[in-house]
């Protein structure tokens, strides 16, 4: 899961990911030096835990994706079964370049993840 | 850890402390500490956080760190009320607030400084302490009361010690967040006068000069000072007239007060939405297809963003978008005022953000 996160940071413009469990603890991360696993990891669960909740009081269903961008930089979520991946970039760059940078990655990791539940 | 080791560590922190100095975070000065603290070097750690809360006072990192370099928080607890009781000073004061802080107990904390301005209510740091606690509460509950507050404070804080950096970046942010960008301006480029290298002061007015509409740009109402000092008030008003403005360019504003429900019918019917809602910067709530138990989630929503947004230092928040089974919740923000809309599931997001973006800039132009 690392080496995924670790080339998902080489790919342009990312500053970073971690994978979160849905319980908000951190199974893995690749993050640049600015930035501490810990703190993005609750600060990126306090955001998850309230979309939830809005999701859940506006019947929306189950999250598919979450971005949040900010003047200098953007989050992205992507829950991957038992997991959230969140990508950190910055904010120059397109966000369908984004998202189209973290689908295979993302893929890979839930690729892993159901090979970790069933074993 | 061999000698070598302990050597080469600390190579690495002297370089990272040089990166610092060039580019000041306050994850950097945490890391800095933690590096110190590994090595068994607490005289440094301290130092490094020290050098940190000069530039970031308040960061919730750096406040960890030091619960981690002083011990438990009741131990700290303990320490800083004994050198209240024996030494009473202004410092000793800050430390015990600080404290409170770090261990998550407001309450006390509010009542040490509130005791600490009874005794020193001329002390700048204790006045700056006081208007950034009054402006963080502001951001949370949009009060009026608070709003007054903070600029009260913050203003004596900069006449009682013209040189104190951290009540005029404070009370540029607030008057930035207001929207009240002459006003902000000018507290800023005051700063600046007095140091050229304040980052976040830099950074807000690239901020303030991205977002000032050209036609404004030369617009200098001397009143403006005054109209914030009295915040109140106007809140408590329909639409006052601002001292600089014409009655026709008053009456041209009130024909205009209405344009929320209609800017947010357009919207709602160009994208489909189900909900729309705009959170203006008065703190007035303009709905379409939505109740306030929706504000209240647009809010909370907008709270959390910012505060997680603040502490990976990403900048405001600008944008947040939950895709979700069945339906997108979007909410576009700026500074204090926001459009939120609720719309069928995949949604371009795309075309959502373009027009939420779009109403939201007309809305707080008007």
């Amino acid at each position: 899961m690392r080496e995924i996160l670790r080339d998902l940071r080489q790919r342009f413009g990312v500053r970073g990911a971690l994978l979160l469990s849905n319980e908000g603890v951190v199974v893995a991360a690749d993050l640049n030096r600015d930035l501490t696993a810990d703190s993005v990891a609750a600060l990126a669960c306090a955001v998850l835990r309230e979309a939830r909740n809005s999701s859940e009081k506006l019947s929306l269903g189950p999250l598919r994706r979450m971005i949040l961008t900010a003047s200098s930089g953007r989050l992205l979520f992507e829950p991957l079964g038992d997991l959230v991946l969140v990508v950190a970039t910055v904010p120059e760059i397109d966000l369908e370049q984004t998202l189209l940078e973290i689908t295979g990655p993302a893929r890979r990791i839930r690729g892993l993840s159901r090979l970790d539940s069933a074993s | 850890m061999g000698f070598l080791e302990a050597s080469r560590h600390k190579q690495r922190l002297s370089k990272l402390r040089k990166q610092l100095e060039s580019e000041p975070s306050p994850f950097g000065y945490a890391d800095l500490a933690r590096g110190y603290l590994s090595i068994g070097d607490r005289e440094s750690a301290i130092a490094a956080l020290n050098a940190g809360d000069r530039l970031f006072r308040g960061a919730d990192v750096l406040q960890r760190v030091r619960a981690a370099v002083d011990g438990d928080f009741d131990d700290r607890l303990a320490r800083a009320k004994d050198a209240v009781r024996v030494t009473g000073s202004v410092a000793a004061h800050l430390d015990l607030a600080d404290a409170y802080r770090a261990a998550g107990r407001a309450e006390p904390m509010r009542s040490t400084l509130r005791d600490a301005l009874e005794k020193f209510p001329n002390d700048s740091m204790v006045l700056t302490r006081i208007g950034d606690m009054r402006y963080r509460s502001f951001l949370e509950t949009h009060a009026g009361p608070d709003c007054n507050a903070a600029i009260e404070h913050l203003e004596r804080a900069i006449a009682s010690e013209p040189s104190n950096l951290r009540a005029r970046y404070v009370l540029a942010e607030l008057l930035y967040r207001l929207g009240a960008d002459e006003a902000c301006g000018k507290a800023l480029d005051e700063l600046l006068a007095r140091t050229h290298d304040h980052v976040h002061a830099t950074d807000l007015k690239r901020a303030l000069v991205r977002s000032r509409p050209a036609s404004q740009a030369d617009a200098q109402p001397e009143e403006l000072w005054s109209i914030l000092a009295r915040i109140e008030e106007t809140q408590r008003l329909p639409n006052p007239r601002l001292p600089w403005e014409s009655e026709s360019a008053q009456r041209d504003r009130d024909a205009s007060s209405a344009r929320p429900e209609v800017e947010l019918e357009r919207v709602r019917q160009s994208t489909l939405a189900m909900r729309a809602i705009y959170l203006a910067p008065n703190g007035e709530t303009h709905a379409r297809g939505a109740d306030d138990g929706f504000a209240d989630i647009v809010r909370r929503l907008k709270d959390v963003s910012a505060k997680a947004a603040g502490g990976m230092e990403l900048g405001a928040p600008l944008h947040l978008s939950i895709e979700a089974e069945q339906g997108t919740l979007l909410v576009e923000t700026k500074r204090i005022a926001a459009v939120a809309l609720v719309a069928p599931p995949r949604a371009p997001l795309r075309a959502l953000t373009e027009s939420a973006r779009d109403a939201l800039e007309k809305l707080t132009r008007g």
